[in-house]
């Protein structure tokens, strides 16, 4: 298990200290804006909050729950804890399916654990205060505010995090100004001593412009969500009349909003329909054959909208990352017209992410997560899929001198000759041992056409002839760690893929520095073996030597049938820092 | 007795340099002056000591070998790239670099080499000229994108200023030199190469006639390709050049 560093903390601790002070800052102010208007003004902030903290770690997204509170206040500490609790279990439910990998059992046991220590804090608190006497109410409200605040969590968990995927710095400006605007108007709703009509026509205004707002988005599915928050809380513009927002009256829009929240949470939740179109795990396969084929500017036919057309999806939280590649409508984005708005943001041996929005308009953004670029759309997957598939069998069909030279770099075997020829005269031994790990690695090479998988042993030890063999040529300048326990061992291993990250390191790492790199080969979780190169190995686009990770790998395991493993890369600072082997099937 | 062919090795690799060491003892016609274990070394050591042959390896740390090749004044020396397996090596001697050696090198090819650098190096005659101007036969490394050329200065036709850089074309292909055209006038031979106008200078080879134009300038007209301005300034010394 991977543990996290300290400064990965921040942003948690980050959503802990926003929502306690916004939390708090409400409860205690009883400052009238949160009055009604506060419904209108803190649910979709809080969205923006959670989204954030979405994207930053789990207990963030659950603490930043702690928003609802505001609204709770109103009714008194019960609703309050409810609303905790119930936020805070359903964004830890909802985030650990989401999850890859699966954090499920953290999600569901410490984030209510967490929400009920806090509760326990919040109760204590307002008990010793003699702020809250106990309510015979309490059971009732609670079933009924955790029922809203269930349907409440993911739908604004979801606006908001659209919010922040198409957030860019004029967004965010219109956003706050938005925000200022609402709270005049919540201002001066929330007067007791205006008529009911004027204060729900103020009600209404902030409705009308949350949903102006998320039409801007052009995207149905968050105008939808927006409408029925903002209508919801527009009902419950009590503030003059508390009740609307309790049993009956709060009923129907509790309800709807429940409805819409659980929908839609579920059909985030399966690989199913999104709008009106449909997401499959081959589409993610599809469309990352297609994006290495085309990023290395091979063999996409942009005539043809059944090759050219492929999605590939990830789920991220309650969001979509469409793993590197475009998504499209049926009109397909032309390559040279975005060739070149595409460089800055996509660059080879990296996996950029875009995201994919509610309305299924992909972004490619730049470092700051800022949209750049529209990319447009695509879907249809099968085709092309099997386009692939039929290429990949040709290619392994085309015999085993083309295996041999694509498994193993051809460098290394004449690399490795040369050195062979030097030492034969000075140290006939080690030229001895240098042919025996040679003629290993070319039998492995050969064989690797034939053979369905190797284990992770058989890999490491043709890896130790490999870095021996490059080690031979760079002396002190290569660094070789295997932090792999020599008990540990797994089958299912694609032949030669790790072999071929390790040596691209050494080439790429090693090679081109002077004072040469050290290369890791470690595990930092079952069925992720991972090559890390320190220092990192530059992105050089115009190179004209082959990038690290080798792209053709990458494209090579995304078609092999079954899909049995892919390459994820890890970055820092414009450099590529690791690749890991990411083993796709059970291994054992 | 017949002068040595200096030699320089570069090869990131200790156990390349001592194999190539090891070969190059059976030829007593050169003589090894010095080893560079990277690109940046190269660089220096090739400056250093004027070798007229460099065994150059292509995958080096630093610089790579047409990096190197890029960094160095013109004249170059003759250069055989050594490589394991580089197809763009190959397709370098195409355009212009002397040979190439695959390693592990055989020792004919390496004779062949040596042999045909020897031939190469007593056409060109001694070294430098003294005035510092290149001569006909040198090279002059070029790049265009990805692709790397060696072009002999006597092929010039055109060079034409890209702001820091200089297009250099010849009858078949042109390519950018990293080095503003001033350079090129100081050291082109100015009784073979004529600085037109501001933008460019043109081998005087290639002039097939001149004609005054308006405000006292000239058009040149080439064997082939666009007419070339001979500007008011210049057109003065262009008359001059060509009364001597």
């Amino acid at each position: 298990m991977s543990k996290k560093n300290l400064p990965d903390l921040i942003p948690e601790f980050l959503g802990i200290l926003a929502g306690v002070v916004a939390g708090g800052f409400a409860w205690f102010s009883q400052d009238v804006i949160f009055r009604g208007a506060g419904g209108v003004l803190l649910f979709p902030l809080a969205g923006v909050v959670i989204g954030l903290a979405w994207r930053g770690s789990l207990s963030g997204a659950g603490v930043a729950s702690l928003f609802p509170l505001v609204d709770g206040w109103r009714s008194g500490w019960p609703e309050a804890g409810g609303l905790i609790l119930a936020a805070f279990l359903t964004t830890g439910l909802i985030r650990s399916v989401g999850e890859e990998g699966g954090i499920g059992l953290r999600g569901m046991i410490v984030v209510p654990l967490a929400a009920g220590v806090t509760l326990a804090a919040v109760l204590l608190a307002q008990m010793l205060s003699g702020q809250v006497p106990f309510s015979p109410g309490f059971g009732t409200l609670w079933a009924e505010q955790a029922l809203g605040v269930m349907a409440f969590a993911p739908l604004v968990a979801k606006v908001g995090s659209d919010f922040l995927s198409q957030m860019n710095r004029r967004l965010l400006a219109g956003w706050l100004l938005l925000t200022v605007l609402l709270l005049a108007v919540g201002r001066i709703a929330a007067d007791p001593s205006l008529d009911p009509a004027t204060a729900l026509a103020l009600g209404l205004l902030p409705v009308v412009i949350l949903f102006w707002q998320a039409m801007r988005f052009g995207r149905t599915g968050a105008s939808t969500a927006c409408f029925i928050l903002a209508l919801v809380a527009g009902l419950a513009w009590s503030d003059n009349n508390p009740a609307l927002l309790s049993m009956p009256s709060g009923a129907l829009p509790t309800l709807l909003a429940t409805i819409f929240g659980t929908a839609y949470a579920m059909a985030a939740l399966r690989d199913e329909r999104l709008e009106t179109h449909t997401w499959t795990s081959q589409a993610a396969e599809a469309y990352q054959v297609l994006f290495w084929r085309w990023q290395r500017g091979v063999g996409v036919d942009w005539d043809d909208p059944k090759r050219a057309a492929a999605v590939g999806l990830r789920r991220s939280g309650m969001g979509w990352t469409l793993c590197p590649g475009w998504y499209s409508d049926g009109e397909l984005p032309d390559p040279a017209k975005l060739e070149g708005r595409i460089s800055m943001d996509v660059r080879q041996g990296d996996q950029p992410s875009r995201w994919l929005d509610f309305s299924g308009v992909v972004h490619t953004r730049d470092s700051d997560r800022q949209p750049t670029t529209v990319l447009g759309v695509v879907f249809d997957v099968t085709a092309s899929v099997e386009a692939e598939r039929e290429k990949a069998r040709a290619l392994r069909r085309e015999g085993e001198l083309r295996a041999l030279r694509s498994q193993l770099q051809p460098h290394v075997v004449f690399n490795a000759l040369n050195r062979i020829a030097s030492l034969t005269m000075s140290d006939p031994p080690a030229a001895r041992d240098l042919i025996v790990r040679l003629s290993r690695l070319l039998r492995a090479a050969l064989l690797a056409g034939e053979k369905e998988s190797v284990t992770l042993r058989e890999e490491i030890s043709l890896i130790g002839d490999c870095v021996a063999l490059e080690g031979a040529g760079y002396g002190d300048r290569l660094r070789f760690r295997d932090e792999i326990p020599e008990t540990t061992d797994l089958n299912g291993l694609p032949p030669l893929a790790l072999l071929s990250l390790v040596n691209g390191a050494i080439r790429r790492g090693v090679g081109m520095r002077k004072k040469g790199a050290t290369v890791t080969l470690s595990m930092p979780k079952k069925g992720v073996l991972r090559v890390s190169v320190q220092p990192p190995v530059p992105l050089k686009e115009d190179s004209e030597f082959t990038p690290w990770p080798d792209p053709v790998w990458q494209e090579r395991l995304l078609v092999e049938e079954p899909l049995r493993a892919r390459i994820d890369v890890q970055q820092e600072d414009g450099a590529v820092a690791s690749a890991d082997l990411v083993l796709l099937r059970k291994t054992g | 007795m017949k002068k040595k062919i200096r030699v320089l090795i570069a090869d990131d690799e200790a156990l390349g340099r001592k194999e190539m060491r090891r070969l190059l003892k059976a030829h007593p016609e050169v003589e090894l002056v010095a080893e560079a274990e990277d690109g940046d070394d190269a660089v220096e050591l090739i400056q250093k000591h004027a070798p007229e042959l460099v065994f150059l390896d292509i995958r080096m740390p630093g610089r790579d070998g047409f990096g190197v090749l890029d960094a160095l004044e013109p004249p170059l020396p003759e250069i055989v790239f050594s490589t394991a397996y580089d197809q763009f090596a190959v397709d370098a001697v195409r355009r212009g670099a002397l040979d190439y050696l695959l390693k592990p090198v055989a020792p004919e090819d390496l004779a062949r080499a040596i042999q045909k650098a020897a031939e190469r190096i007593n056409l060109k005659g001694p070294a430098i000229r003294k005035d510092g101007r290149l001569r006909a036969t040198d090279r002059i490394f070029v790049q265009e994108g990805q692709t790397s050329m060696f072009f002999e200065v006597g092929s010039i036709r055109v060079l034409e200023s890209e702001g820091n850089y200089t297009r250099i074309r010849t009858a078949q292909a042109h390519g950018l030199v990293r080095r503003p055209i001033k350079y090129f006038e100081v050291r082109l031979d100015p009784g073979e190469f004529f600085r037109a106008n501001r933008a460019q200078m043109v081998n005087l080879k290639v002039i097939k006639e001149c004609k005054p134009i308006e405000g006292g300038r000239l058009t040149a007209q080439l064997e082939e390709g666009t007419p070339i301005e001979i500007s008011r300034r210049q057109a003065r010394a262009f008359r001059e050049l060509l009364r001597i």
